[in-house]
């Protein structure tokens, strides 16, 4: 009996060792960026991360675009036994599936058509072209097995098996050719996307397709914008709303525009409608700076009330209420924080890019993340600090109520990081990187040039930070340890493993060495 | 040849902004007047309506490094409606300064983004002294290409005046052209000397590229003359029509739809070919006592360019056909400066700023476009409130902005077609205004103070 209670405490050990997942971009529906289950990583041994093992693929970037935020499983039954896989894409139409423990592909898939009619400028970083959405993989059946769901660069959603890669339906349309799309999300069985920047002179547009549905219809929704370039795609909530936002456009509701905030579209009667929006009050300068609301939202519980975050260019975070986002006017949020950064009033190198972050800690206290580019804005206060901001940082609120009105309350800001991107949570910890990334798109001696080229010779490389998720303080940081820079890519973290995919299609896998 | 060219290009430059209005983006005023006709006509704009106006209010107001002397410390500004720098998007208001400064404003802020100081550099010593009729330093409101929007610096042609970024013209005092990065306030070019030093020059009209430019009042000896600087080639060359005996207010050039320059000298209105200045026809007013009092404005009636000048008798004539109408008087001072635009009815107006005389105080007084047996006439239409010595109005979207600027300076929106005063903006400047001109773009009115305070009144925009 006794040596049955250890063998279990073993098993169950292990489990929880190898047992969460990263099965979507930010890690769940709602873009949290929380890796709940990490049990391995913490406060006291993250110091210790070391490049567990780095991956050249063979996927050749597009513009300035390689690989995105690796998914993690970390339990696949698979011909060779129980693995845990870390499924990441690249541009190029590769999927990769990567044996985490040995840091080896199990399987590629490379997805072939002819090439589209119509793409974006040739060295335009906005319009890759080939696949731009982070895959997702679903629940398991019943026997374990899970399906993943990526979208090709052609348009075509393809349903492959995780543990085999072998496609087990065939493709269904879901998009233009060359449309960048972004990462996919899904809510009883219905898989969202978005598009923008209207590349191949695609629309910009919320996109929905219920992979039940025997005719695979698609269904959108137009906000009539400028693109919905929220990195992580659409975040969805509690009653399936899939909020995105809109960037840079018009408001005018009566006209069904619904520039520079964000909508909430949800399947109903087989059509993609429009259930909520919000737009901030100063939208019209928004759109005249290209201060685009471009965040990717993150949603969460408070108080027996779901709301949610998100952000712009302009550099503001916005409290939502999900029930209400804009409340009746629809330009109501619950709470709008100051200019956190951005004093300049710039379109590229400034402002708050990508996703949101949210978590709760053990005492119950609810925070919310952001990151952000450039400069601190002088006016922005924060108690406690890490270092002057001159390229960007992580900063963190506290969701409070005071007098009966949400706030968010700066608690931390994080130490000075190159262009600051999604962070993630896991135990306690913070993970974040600083990108490298050259965010240049016009230059003094001739304006507006924004070229792959030019910024791909002007970038550095990223840095992996890891943070006190209660004060900021760094805990780690990987150096000189990447040789690239990281466009438009992303953290995962699950059983003791950071993953970063940098644009040389180097994929790093940091951890705590075996003893 | 080069007339039709002229006169597509100016249909292109009409069709772009009346696209970008379509889509509610930020428009130029890239010249005196707004455009080569120097009409006063801001023909797109839609955030100031005549139901809102009355919401106009200060938006912000910078004092900017002047010379203490001379009525003229500050030129109304150039407008770049939507310059991508790399330091963001930004709406910028190029102001020229007697203290040979050009200042590169956010416009929606109301914060320098560049200061560029352009450096003496003459064997003339630079002139200190300043008058009315001499006021010193830079005289001359820069200058863009039209329209700037749509392409990189001015169109066509060759050399380092011409080709690479977007840019601003502006002449110093020591009379050389600066071509200025319009991200950084840069000199793109070696500035180039092409106008005498000291001189007073009136403001810039550019046509492709060629700079027109009109100097007066014998200022440090400095010829009259008409200029046109031709930008093309490794360095700017310019070439000259004399004047003889050009008043301060007749100074600034107007060039026609078919590429004519017209100045105007004492009794005579001169019409020039583009570039070359040679003489095409000169016209006299019918009184032979009268001189022209105004810069001359064209415009288009029924499928021909007409041109409209004062006299300083008191009258207003029409250059139709070759030769001007018995013109029609004004009452309670001077006609000075003219405006024109046209109605959604398809009439034209003409609009007169009068300055007061002795007691009287000066107004804005409008003229209808007629045509009687075959020839344009003006039928007067509506009188404006009083002003102190306004300056040339500025028409947009149904409305004449007016600025008093005599005494403490008021800013007035009036209904272009009853002269009914829509907004007044009271006392809030509390100084005269420098009398050199009113902008009106995307939804602001600006104009500079006596005091080197410059004023951007408009519609607010939360930020």
């Amino acid at each position: 009996m006794k040596m049955f209670t250890t063998v279990m405490a073993i098993a169950v050990f292990c489990a929880a060792l190898i047992g969460a997942d990263w099965p979507t971009d930010g890690g769940n529906p709602q873009r949290t960026n929380w890796q709940k289950d990490e049990t391995i990583l913490n406060k006291t041994n993250v110091a210790n991360l070391k490049v567990l093992w780095k991956l050249q693929l063979d996927n050749a970037p597009r513009q300035m675009h390689s690989l995105f935020p690796p998914l993690i499983i970390g339990r696949v039954p698979t011909p060779n036994g129980v693995r845990q896989i870390a499924l990441t894409a690249g541009a190029s139409d590769n999927l990769y599936a990567i044996d985490v423990e040995l840091g080896e592909i199990i399987w590629k898939k490379h997805f072939d058509y002819p090439p589209p009619a119509r793409s974006g400028r040739p060295t335009d970083p906005l319009c890759p072209g080939g696949l731009t959405a982070t895959p997702i993989i679903s629940e398991p059946d019943a026997s374990g097995g899970r399906t993943v769901y990526a979208l090709a660069g052609n348009g075509e959603l393809h349903f492959l098996n995780l543990a085999t890669g072998q496609e087990t339906s065939p493709p269904v349309p879901f998009g233009y050719p060359n449309g960048k799309a972004y990462s996919l999300n899904i809510w009883n069985n219905v898989i969202f996307t978005t598009t923008s920047q209207g590349c191949a002179g695609n629309p910009n547009q919320m996109w929905a397709i219920d992979i039940k549905d025997p005719q695979k219809k698609i269904m959108t929704f137009n906000p009539r914008s400028g693109g919905l370039w929220g990195r992580a795609g659409a975040a969805i909530d509690s009653r399936g709303v899939a909020w995105a936002p809109t960037g840079d456009g018009f408001y005018d509701p009566a006209a069904q525009r619904y520039g520079n905030g964000i909508i909430g579209t949800k399947v109903e009667g087989g059509e993609l409608k429009l259930k909520d929006w919000y737009i901030p009050t100063n939208w019209e300068w928004m759109v005249k700076r290209d201060l685009d609301m471009q965040v990717t939202p993150a949603i969460f519980e408070y108080k027996g009330r779901e709301l949610m975050v998100a952000g712009s260019k302009e550099c503001r975070v916005y409290l939502l209420d999900t029930n209400s986002a804009g409340g009746e006017n629809h330009q109501t949020p619950a709470y709008r924080t100051p200019l956190l950064c951005n004093e300049e009033v710039n379109f590229a190198s400034a402002g708050i890019w990508g996703s949101m972050a949210s978590w709760e800690d053990s005492k119950g206290t609810r925070w919310v993340l952001t990151p952000f580019w450039g400069p601190v804005h002088p006016d922005f206060k924060v108690p406690v600090t890490n270092g002057r901001v001159r390229h960007g940082a992580i900063v963190a609120f506290k969701v409070e109520e005071k007098a009966g009105k949400l706030q968010l309350t700066p608690a931390w800001m994080s130490r000075d990081m190159d262009q600051a991107e999604p962070p993630v949570i896991a135990n306690g910890v913070v993970y974040a990187y600083a990108s490298g990334e050259n965010t240049a798109q016009a230059y003094p001696d001739r304006g507006l040039d924004d070229q792959s080229p030019l910024r791909i010779k002007a970038s550095t490389r990223a840095v992996l930070y890891a943070l006190d998720a209660e004060t900021g303080k760094e805990l780690y940081s990987s150096g000189d340890q990447i040789a690239s820079f990281a466009h438009f890519g992303g953290l995962s973290v699950a059983n003791g493993r950071v993953y970063l995919g940098t644009f040389d299609s180097v994929l790093y896998c940091f951890g705590l060495e075996k003893q | 040849m080069k007339t039709k060219t002229f006169a597509a290009s100016s249909c292109a430059v009409l069709l772009c902004t009346i696209f970008l209005a379509a889509q509610n983006r930020e428009v130029n005023w890239p010249t005196y007047a707004g455009d080569n006709q120097r009409s006063g006509w801001q023909r797109i704009e839609t955030r100031i309506t005549k139901d809102n106006v009355r919401n106009v209010q200060l938006l912000w107001k910078l004092k900017l490094d002047v010379q203490q002397k001379g009525p003229r410390p500050l030129l109304p500004p150039v407008i770049l409606g939507r310059l991508i720098s790399y330091r963001g998007f930004k709406e910028l208001a190029f102001v020229g300064t007697n203290a040979d400064i050009v200042y590169a404003l956010d416009a929606d802020l109301g914060k320098i983004f560049w200061t560029k100081h352009l450096e003496y550099a003459s064997i003339e010593p630079q002139a200190t002294g300043s008058s009315a009729a001499c006021p010193g330093g830079l005289t001359a409101m820069p200058v863009m290409p039209a329209p700037a929007a749509a392409g990189r610096g001015a169109r066509g042609g060759a050399g380092p005046f011409v080709t690479g970024p977007a840019s601003l013209y502006a002449i110093s005092s020591d009379g050389r052209i600066h071509r200025l990065n319009t991200s950084t306030g840069d000199d793109i070019a070696q500035p180039v000397a092409v106008l005498p030093p000291n001189a007073r020059v009136s403001s810039l009209n550019m046509v492709e590229n060629t700079i027109y430019a009109v100097t007066s009042q014998n200022c440090n000896d400095a010829p009259d003359a008409v200029w046109a600087i031709d930008l093309n080639g490794d360095a700017p060359k310019s070439v000259s029509f004399p004047l003889a005996g050009i008043g301060a207010g007749s100074s600034v050039g107007a060039v026609g739809a078919d590429g004519t320059v017209y100045a105007a000298s004492a009794n005579l209105l001169y019409a020039l070919t583009p570039r070359e200045l040679k003489l095409r026809q000169s016209f006299s007013l019918p009184d032979a006592n009268a001189v022209i009092g105004s810069s001359p404005v064209v415009f288009n009636y029924k499928n021909r360019d007409l041109v409209a000048v004062t006299g300083t008798d008191g009258r207003i004539y029409l250059l139709d056909s070759g030769r001007f109408s018995a013109g029609v008087g004004t009452e309670g001072g001077t006609p000075d400066s003219i405006s024109t635009w046209e109605d959604a009815a398809g009439v034209r107006w003409v609009l007169v700023a009068i300055s007061g005389r002795g007691s009287s105080a000066g107004s804005i007084a409008s003229f209808k476009v007629e045509e009687q047996a075959g020839r344009a006439v003006l039928s007067p239409g509506w009188v404006s409130r009083e002003m102190n010595s306004p300056v040339q109005p500025v028409i947009a979207n149904g409305m004449v902005f007016a600025l008093s600027t005599a005494g403490r300076a008021i800013l007035y929106a009036l209904d272009a077609s009853t002269g009914k005063e829509l907004y007044s903006s009271r006392n809030l400047v509390t100084g005269p205004a420098s009398p050199t001109g009113i902008t009106v773009t995307n939804g602001r009115a600006y104009f500079g103070g006596a005091d080197g305070t410059f004023y951007a009144f408009g519609m607010y925009l939360e930020h």
